[in-house]
């Protein structure tokens, strides 16, 4: 469970959308926010502000060493 | 109170206190007294290496360890396969015990191959310890028939040890292990589903339950090197996911990000639904329905990765 409520709606909101998260993440590699607002808009139908969608940058690691124990 | 090996097998607890199958707690006790008494100085070894498996994957203790989402699925498999063979007794708690050494043994040579500098040249003989008292309680539970399953279990695990070799051998060339490969990696998984078989006098069910776990390990290492792209990107581990990645030129950060928008994806999952498809195929075909159901159950896992992949990029961690 994320801590963040925006990043729990945004989640929510592409759950079971695969073609909802492929747009949202093509919109997320620009960090462009207007990009972003459009992309959850048109394939989620969830309107985020200028704002919800910076509290959804600022959550992405600046790098990719992020640690995941996952293994069989 | 230490409980000896023996003692354990009737510390089965009350159903309303059970998590998992009955046999589990008795059989994850056996594995606590052979880490509690192994001799010094390999006890510190192995006691290190539980501890660190289970920090690794934020669980107190191993039953945690073993029922938790992201870890072996060797409980679940091994319990649908004894129903499905009419295996009911005692002997479920030695290949309990056998199963969960053999995952320790594995992870614990892992480990010293990825780390040599961190565990030290004596870990070795802490991985024959392990290994040891896995095969004794194969053993145990396979009686009459052990000579079959150790043979079975030779070839398995031969194998096994030649992909591991050749993936330390991929990696000192920067070239991804042959997608066709990867599955070997879930081949430990094989010996125990086979000692199952065996222990209920079904030695025909040992082949296909190798194939089994090769067509299920497709699976599930394809949605293993998927979620851990990220991490191995950095690592410069080079995965045939992130191989296809930089043969389509999407190698640019964040990672998971570039593979949730590529084709890639598509593909990977494709190919993951399609082995995972096979694997309830031939177990339908040996009539082992419950086991069926449990690996057709995993089809929700890989549709779930898109949003697992997302979620951790955007900083939640699995739930």
């Amino acid at each position: 469970m994320n801590k963040d409520p925006t990043i729990q709606k945004v989640l929510d909101a592409v759950q079971g959308k695969p073609e909802a998260i492929k747009k949202l993440s093509a919109a997320l590699i620009t960090r462009d926010v207007a990009k972003i607002r459009e992309a959850v808009s048109t394939s989620a139908g969830l309107s985020l502000s200028e704002g919800e969608v910076g509290a959804v940058l600022a959550s992405m690691p600046q790098d990719n060493a992020q640690a995941l124990a996952f293994c069989t | 109170m230490t409980l000896t090996r023996s003692e354990v097998v009737s510390q089965v607890a009350s159903p309303s206190e059970r998590r998992g199958p009955a046999w589990l707690a008795p059989a994850i006790a056996r594995v606590q007294v052979m880490v509690d008494s192994t001799p010094a100085p390999l006890d510190a070894q192995v006691k290190r290496s539980v501890e660190l498996l289970l920090r690794r994957h934020g669980v107190p203790n191993l039953l945690e360890l073993v029922l938790g989402t992201a870890a072996t699925p060797f409980v679940p498999l091994l319990d649908a396969l004894a129903r499905d063979v009419g295996l009911d007794d005692p002997r479920l708690v030695s290949l309990g015990e056998a199963t969960l050494l053999a995952y320790l043994h594995v992870r614990l040579q892992d480990d010293v191959v990825d780390e040599p500098e961190t565990w030290g040249r004596d870990a070795t003989f802490a991985v024959e310890a392990l290994s040891s008292a896995s095969a004794a309680a194969f053993a145990e539970a396979c009686g009459g028939e052990s000579a079959a399953f150790f043979r079975l279990r030779s070839n398995v695990m031969g194998r096994f040890a030649a992909t591991a070799a050749e993936e330390l051998a991929c990696r000192a060339e920067h070239r991804p292990l042959a997608p066709n490969r990867i599955a070997d990696k879930f081949l430990p998984l094989a010996p125990c589903l086979a000692a199952v078989a065996f222990a209920a006098r079904r030695a025909s069910l040992g082949d296909p339950l190798v194939s089994l776990v090769l067509t299920l390990g497709d699976a599930l290492q394809a949605a293993n090197d998927l979620l851990n792209v990220a991490e191995d990107s950095v690592a410069q581990r080079r995965t045939p996911v992130v191989d296809a990645l930089e043969a389509a030129g999407v190698n640019r950060a964040p990672v998971r990000l570039a593979l949730l928008s590529s084709p890639v994806l598509d593909a990977w999952l494709d190919r993951a639904r399609t082995s995972l498809d096979q694997a309830v195929a031939l177990t339908q075909r040996f009539g082992l329905a419950h086991l069926a159901a449990i690996v057709a159950s995993r089809r929700r896992f890989i549709d779930s990765i898109p949003a697992r992949l997302l979620q951790l990029q955007l900083g939640g961690g699995i739930s």
